[in-house]
């Protein structure tokens, strides 16, 4: 019973530290479908070249943790803004699906081809992703902190803060607001909304870049697949939390990451995924606008 | 993810692959494959992950094929109906994709019309592969695919049993494990706590728990006293390492492949679970083990099929081969058997009489799965004898390896016991 | 100040404005008038370049808005209030008012311009921090209205003030464009309530079928036998 208590305690905290990163992802989905009503399913891909990049920068280029997290965060830009000139941009006046197939087709072909680029350079299913707070912990008592995870949670509220910032208190944070209300008044505002939505889409791929440092470096590992797997929890974080809402993605990842841990160990490790999905499903049914998710048409 | 996610996207992604697939094989029909006795080759068709999860599996077993056949074409290819003609290797990657593993399969059998299918590693996709497969031969109703095929090594106990067109050389595991947990109780034992950690969504895994691991432990009368779950593509392994630490396990039995085992055992360093012995299977045998996991892999045990320890020179050359084609200096297990594979087919090919002619192929694949079916006292390049089972499973003796200084050692063989 | 020749305007193979032409002087209070669905709302669209102009010429000033992208006209000075507000309603009432000033960068004069719009508006002051959506309708278009003068606007288009308004809140309605024409604002006036709109404008358009079949002073208009009879709804 002690250790049962301490245990629980143990996986409730890894959760939130670990759902950290869950919430990053799913506030770059946040951004997007805020702004456009379109679910970017390329989104997984910056997850996977800011893990990339990450990884460059730590073992080739042996660079140090604040430095390769911001790398991350420009290379995932990077692919933002191939998003927003490749499936948005053009397609922008077609039906709204048209665009989000779009993304579904970024996500396959740049999967494939980093696939085929990856496996000819690494003889590897997964690379090694240097991890410099290995070791390292806070004990408080019985409980232990991971260094890591407590930085992937420093770094995601920091992340969370600035974006706070800004939304609420400069300029393109206005834009984006009265953009996710209404593209027109955007535009009868004098807004450039392309602009904007370039912005928007840069911002997003960041967070996706910095998420995907962040669940590199935890995991010790880096694999071609991380995208795929960031989609999904990113997705039904934003869910769970509120669609459109950013205290909604970042309360969804906390949810998801605690309600991961805490099914593997209350009750199944091989129906953790089932119980989550239920889990959402009863949330769904009794708030269908999400844990967070507000009533009122507030987007972002 | 679990398996019903994976294959939501998988789903998804059939389409568009289903696409380009439906492409290559129209390409593949109008062009035609020019081969057989007139033009001088024989073709085999290679199925391998070579991208993708897998490709630590994968890479090394093609590898292990080319070298075979790259050394049987130098000599001039294999004598046929009075004529020497060379092997033409086709290779496919299935990137572990049951889905694309079954197209693969498909277009090999019947638009490049080969003799004899090598592939594939995962036996989810061997699986579902060889489900094209005629089940009895001589079965007029059934119009499944008639062509021989054979994974060197699809490591589900039964996986053959799909077909009688199907064959294996990988070993047999219960034996395997079995052996592995006696000698461990013999040399370290008694042990008071077995636990068994199980990658939940890897076909090979769960099978290796369920027959053979579990019968193991069940001829003991002893219950696992903790079993735990993870997925091959999990990131947190904190609440299953802490369970095993809690039931104070000393004897782990790791039923799972390198992609999570490398991060449970950094878990498992992290948390300073150290159980007096840890067993796990060939989902252990990559380098990345050692490269990823660095210290906390220290002292896995695992049984093997061929080591590049064995004392027959023709390992160490295969071993110099393969280093020189990817520098890479430890030689899994899969080179050496797709390496074998290959002579095996060979064998068969030269025994089974064939004309290799288009008109011919249906008779000449009926001919070379006899000769496979009947092998028997085949001398290996890595000096033992192997003969194939009533299962369609080669039969071959069992060695152990232990990951020891950052180093795959050959620990345990039959003549010698333990080395060291 | 504003000269339309021949404009048209298209959504898909409909035609819903074909060739028209109006003016806006300086100074001036321009109404267009016409039953709903006439085409008022899209000739005022197309002006702020929310939807494309299909042909014709439109020139604002010195400069050719034909194929200007709406936020470059809002730039130049020609303030579109749209027909249902527009508000952000997940926005305080001073935000919403700050989104008008989004193109000027003249700290201390957003912030006069800011007093000068509360000064108007009472209300508005009153419910500076309250959010948009919380406001009642006739709040609200005395907030769209602020909204638009916080941009400063040479030309400023109001499309339907007082629609869905209770009677006296439209009275209030254009007792506020009476005070805005007094200090010499130039106005374009969309509004279905025509009896009000010809009372307050010095010249109108009278829309039909996106075709403009009437056009004139004010008050001659208000005091055709026809116009009357078809959109004053008096005899």
């Amino acid at each position: 019973m002690y250790f049962f208590a301490i245990d629980l305690t143990q996986t409730t905290i890894d959760g939130l530290l670990f759902g950290s990163t869950y919430a990053l992802v799913a506030i770059g989905f946040t951004l997007i479908w805020g702004l456009l009503r379109i679910l970017n399913l390329a989104h997984g891909v910056t997850v996977m070249v800011g893990m990339f990049a990450g990884m460059l920068s730590a073992s080739v280029a042996g660079l140090p943790f604040y430095v390769g997290i911001v790398i991350a965060m420009a290379a995932g830009g990077f692919v933002g803004f191939l998003i927003d000139r490749i499936c948005y941009r053009p397609l922008r006046n077609a039906h709204e699906l048209v665009p989000m197939i779009a993304t579904l087709g970024f996500w396959i072909l740049i999967e494939e081809v980093f696939i085929k680029i990856y496996s000819h350079f690494w003889f590897r299913d997964y690379v090694a992703f240097p991890n410099p707070f290995d070791g390292m912990g806070i004990d408080i008592g019985q409980i232990r902190l991971r260094g890591d995870y407590i930085v992937t949670l420093a770094v995601a509220a920091l992340l969370v803060i600035a974006l706070y910032i800004l939304i609420y208190r400069t300029r393109l944070g206005l834009a984006m607001r009265m953009i996710a209300e209404d593209h027109d008044i955007g535009n009868l505002m004098g807004v450039p909304v392309g602009k904007v939505l370039t912005a928007a889409f840069l911002l997003s791929a960041a967070y996706g870049g910095a998420a995907g440092y962040l669940l590199g470096m935890t995991a010790n590992l880096a694999g071609p697949y991380a995208g795929s797997q960031a989609v999904v929890k990113g997705l039904f974080s934003m869910i769970l939390g509120g669609a459109g809402s950013i205290p909604g993605a970042i309360v969804g990842g906390l949810s998801l990451g605690v309600l991961e841990l805490l099914s593997s160990f209350l009750f199944s490790f091989s129906y953790r995924d089932a119980i989550a999905m239920l889990a959402l499903f009863v949330v769904l049914i009794v708030r269908p606008q999400g844990i967070a998710g507000k009533r009122l048409p507030d987007r972002i | 993810m679990s398996r019903t996610q994976k294959s939501n996207f998988y789903t998804v992604r059939a389409i568009a692959l289903a696409t380009v697939a439906a492409a290559s094989l129209t390409a593949a029909f109008t062009t035609g494959a020019t081969a057989f006795q007139d033009d001088g080759t024989i073709i085999l068709c290679s199925i391998e992950p070579l991208s993708g999860i897998g490709t630590s599996f994968g890479q090394p077993n093609y590898l292990g094929k080319v070298i075979a056949i790259d050394e049987i074409n130098a000599e001039g290819g294999i004598e046929i109906d009075g004529k020497k003609v060379k092997i033409k290797l086709i290779s496919e990657d299935d990137q572990a994709k049951p889905d694309q593993g079954v197209a693969l399969f498909r277009k090999c059998a019947e638009s490049e019309k080969a003799l004899v299918i090598t592939g594939t590693q995962y036996s989810r996709v061997t699986e579902s592969m060889w489900g094209l497969l005629q089940k009895k031969v001589d079965d007029p109703n059934d119009k499944g695919l008639q062509v021989p095929s054979m994974s060197f090594l699809s490591m589900k106990a039964g996986v053959t049993g799909v077909s009688e067109w199907a064959f294996r050389n990988a070993g047999d595991e219960p034996a395997q494990h079995e052996l592995a947990i006696k000698l461990m109780e013999e040399k370290f034992g008694p042990f008071k706590n077995y636990s068994g950690a199980v990658e939940a969504n890897e076909g090979h895994s769960v099978a290796a728990w369920k027959a053979a691991y579990t019968p193991a432990l069940e001829r003991r009368n002893i219950k696992p006293a903790e079993y735990v779950e993870w997925y091959e593509t999990d990131r947190d392994f904190s609440v299953q390492i802490r369970k095993l630490k809690r039931a104070e396990t000393d004897f782990f039995i790791l039923s799972s492949h390198l992609q999570a085992n490398v991060g449970a055992m950094l878990e498992a360093q992290r948390q300073g679970f150290k159980p007096k012995m840890i067993i796990s299977h060939i989902g252990s045998d990559a380098a990345e083990m050692v490269e990823l996991g660095k210290q906390s892999t220290e002292g896995i045990v695992f049984p093997t099929a061929i080591h590049m320890a064995f004392p027959a020179p023709k390992v160490k050359w295969l071993a110099d081969e393969y280093k020189k084609r990817t520098k890479e200096t430890y030689m899994p297990q899969f080179v050496g058997l797709g390496y074998e594979g290959i002579m095996l087919v060979k064998e068969a090919i030269i025994k089974a009489g064939i004309k290799n002619r288009p008109e011919t192929l249906a008779e000449d694949r009926r001919k070379v799965r006899d000769q496979l079916a009947a092998i028997k006292d085949y001398k290996s390049f890595a000096g033992m004898s192997l003969n194939m089972n009533a299962n369609r499973d080669i039969v071959r003796p069992i060695y152990l390896v232990k990951i020891t200084g950052g180093d795959f050692k050959l620990y345990w063989t039959p003549d010698k016991g333990f080395l060291f | 100040m504003l000269d339309v020749q021949d404009l048209t305007v298209s959504y898909g193979a409909i035609r819903a404005v074909r060739n028209v032409s109006l003016t806006v002087k300086a100074g001036e209070v321009v109404t267009l008038i016409g039953a709903n669905g006439a085409g008022k709302t899209s000739i005022v669209k197309a002006l702020s370049g929310l939807v494309p102009k299909a042909s014709g010429r439109t020139m604002f000033g010195d400069t050719n808005i034909s194929s200007l992208p709406a936020h470059q006209v809002t730039r130049l000075g020609l303030v579109h209030v749209p027909e249902g507000r527009k508000l952000v309603p997940s926005m305080s009432v001073e935000e919403n008012l700050m989104c008008g000033a989004y193109c000027r960068s003249d700290k201390q004069e957003i912030a006069a311009d800011l007093d000068q719009v509360m000064t108007r508006f009472p209300r508005l002051r009153e419910r500076r921090r309250q959010l948009a959506g919380t406001m009642s309708g006739g709040e609200r278009q005395m907030l769209a209205i602020g909204r638009g003068l916080m941009a400063r606007p040479e030309l400023l288009i109001l499309d339907e003030p007082s629609l869905g308004l209770a009677p006296l809140l439209v009275e209030e309605v254009f007792n506020i464009i009476a005070g805005l024409k007094q200090e010499g604002k130039t106005i374009l006036l969309i509004e279905q309530n025509a009896l009000e709109a010809l009372n307050s404008s010095d010249r109108a358009y009278v829309i039909r079928v996106g075709e403009v079949v009437m056009s004139g002073r004010s008050s001659d208009l208000v005091d055709d036998p026809e116009l009357r009879r078809a959109y004053l709804g008096v005899n």
